[in-house]
């Protein structure tokens, strides 16, 4: 059986203006069943932002896709022509963007931003087209749904933006949600809400998602898988309790433990440091013979820096590019 | 729980602070940012702001920079009372307490080097001649770890780390006694974070520094923060120590801020990390 989507050796590179070329993907493999939900775990220069705009066919125009293939339901996306790639963008694969701020249209209303995205793909028309606009407006808004649809973005708080992102992307009832950090900038508690709103809808529409983030915190409770992205490549991928609580891979040890614990446990009162990752992300240049972590890794071994790792299946759908998660 | 410094005068101390906003834009009436806000921070401790957008805890940090105007009540720094002062002594006061913002990435000129950067608020109090001053800002970048080669190097070649490295050395150029931390950490990589808040405290165990840290992670604030308080609606609504205030929330808002933080945070968190 073919999967709902299935990226094979994905790899994607950016021209610079003196004609080299960065790697932002290099050989990326993963898949998704109908309805799944995974989060794509990366910090800056990951890809994480590189796989969303590659799924969606919206790489800038210096992006490029050199090697790989990515099947949705069937079809070779990176052999759809751009007019038939239109057809899919908003209507079966949908995008929640970054930053709520600056996805909507600060001239527009509400109700006729969410209008256009269902319009430009189903022909619907008058009172129907409303009146569908208006059900799923008041989905994610339980509360003061007219006053919201009638105003613009700038009249709205933060968290009133995402859930116009979130309307925008379920109105033709997609059935993959690609999330791009969309509660980045909230705080906390509207974060919570967010998430709750769209978990929720998820669940009733049977949404498959990929939810890319930079924060382990987010994940939990959120999706069923966790894939973490270290310079264009996957470093993990498994089940999100695993993952986040027994993770294999030494960069996702060392992120985990980056993160500061809610109530110190060290007595006296004394501050403790942090524990870090040593040396700094590869920007630019993923080109490496070998684990393209090995520079920053404590553990690496002699092999680490001569040959690329395999992905080492370590448990129950938990997989691994390192040397020493085979042993 | 003991401060430093606790027998001594509160570096910066509020009384009642009050701060309105003509509210034209967002609505036909005055909006109070902050309620009457009353606090004092001890030398060389840090006091956490928590609170939700829209609390008020930006607006505060401005204050206490100075570069907001209250509308009522008084902020003293180092014992000065400031909140009545004119621009022009307002200028020798602001050294004092120097701001890092959230996003280096616009909060330092991309056209100017890294030293240029640290050297520009120098060049602005006038202290002391451009040998010295280019001197003063190669040992803060070093002390802040932007290594020597990089000085030249304008903010689009660093790294995000890194350009909150050069603003926190920015912010140290003139000495001051506060920094005022405004969503520092946020716009940054969970294992940049951790780097940088390494940094800050070391910073301020070698210089004495006094942070107010705002932040909407509650967990860093617990880090970081000898005392969080809790903003909501212009007002503290809740201050203690920062494990008292995230162990034993006492006000509803604080306990609703724990609460989101451990359930998104209750896997992640858990402490047999391999």
């Amino acid at each position: 059986m073919t999967p709902f989507l299935d990226v094979r050796n994905l790899h994607v590179s950016y021209g610079a203006t003196d004609g080299s070329r960065a790697k932002a993907l290099a050989g990326l493999n993963f898949s998704l069943r109908a309805g799944e939900t995974l989060g794509v775990l990366g910090e800056s220069g990951s890809g994480k932002s590189t796989l969303a705009a590659a799924l969606l066919g919206i790489l800038p125009p210096n992006g490029r896709i050199t090697a790989g293939s990515v099947y949705f339901e069937g079809q070779d996306l990176l052999n759809t022509g751009a007019r038939a790639m239109e057809k899919i963008r908003g209507a079966r694969i949908a995008l929640i963007s970054q930053e709520p701020s600056q996805a909507l249209h600060p001239a527009m209303r509400v109700n006729a931003q969410v209008r256009d995205v269902l319009a430009a793909h189903q022909p619907l028309r008058g009172r129907q087209l409303r009146e569908r606009v208006q059900y799923v407006l008041s989905a994610v808004f339980s509360s003061e749904t007219e006053r919201i649809s009638a105003s613009y973005p700038h009249q709205l708080s933060g968290g009133q933006r995402a859930r116009v992102l979130i309307a925008q992307a379920m109105v033709c009832e997609p059935a993959l949600i690609v999330a791009d950090e969309p509660t980045a900038s909230l705080d906390a508690e509207t974060q919570q809400e967010i998430i709750a709103l769209f978990r929720e809808l998820q669940r009733k529409m049977q949404l498959s998602v990929v939810w890319i983030t930079h924060n382990p915190a987010l994940l939990a409770g959120l999706v069923e898988r966790v894939m973490v992205l270290y310079a264009g490549r996957v470093a993990e991928i498994g089940p999100t309790e695993t993952v986040l609580c027994a993770p294999r891979h030494p960069y996702t040890q060392g992120l985990l433990r980056c993160l500061p614990p809610l109530s110190d446990e060290n007595q006296a009162g004394h501050k403790m440091k942090l524990a870090v990752i040593s040396g700094e992300a590869p920007g630019g240049d993923l080109d490496t013979s070998g684990c393209v972590f090995e520079p920053r890794c404590a553990e690496r071994v002699a092999v680490c820096a001569n040959r690329e790792p395999e992905v080492v299946r370590v448990g129950n759908a938990h997989e691994v590019s390192c040397f020493k998660a085979g042993c | 729980m003991e401060f430093a410094g606790q027998d001594t005068q509160p570096i910066l101390r509020t009384d009642k602070v009050v701060k309105r906003f003509a509210g034209a834009v967002v609505r036909d009436r005055e909006v109070s940012a902050l309620a009457g806000i009353s606090l004092e921070v001890y030398s060389g401790t840090t006091l956490a702001v928590v609170g939700p957008s829209g609390s008020g805890k930006s607006t505060l940090g401005f204050c206490l920079a100075c570069l907001e105007r209250v509308s009522s009540g008084k902020v003293w720094i180092a014992g000065r009372e400031v909140s009545g002062l004119d621009e022009r002594e307002l200028r020798a006061v602001r050294p004092n307490v120097q701001l890092v913002f959230q996003d280096p990435a616009s909060s330092l000129n991309p056209r100017m080097s890294a030293r240029e950067l640290v050297m520009e608020p120098l060049r602005i109090q006038k202290w002391r001649g451009q040998e010295e001053q280019s001197a003063r800002a190669r040992a803060l970048l070093d002390r802040v770890g932007i290594a020597r080669a990089k000085e030249g190097h304008r903010p689009g070649e660093f790294s995000g780390g890194q350009k909150q490295r050069i603003a926190i050395a920015r912010a140290l150029a003139l000495e001051p006694k506060v920094l005022i931390l405004d969503e520092s950490l946020s716009a940054l990589d969970c294992s940049v974070q951790a780097k940088i808040a390494n940094l800050l405290m070391e910073l301020q165990a070698y210089l004495g520094l006094t942070y107010v840290f705002i932040t909407h992670d509650l967990a860093m604030a617990a880090h970081l923060g000898d005392e969080i308080a809790v903003m909501h609606g212009g007002q503290i609504v809740e201050r203690g120590s920062a494990k008292r205030v995230v162990d034993a929330p006492a006000h509803e808002v604080t306990q609703r801020l724990v609460n989101a933080f451990r359930s998104s945070t209750a896997v992640a968190r858990l402490p047999q990390l391999v």
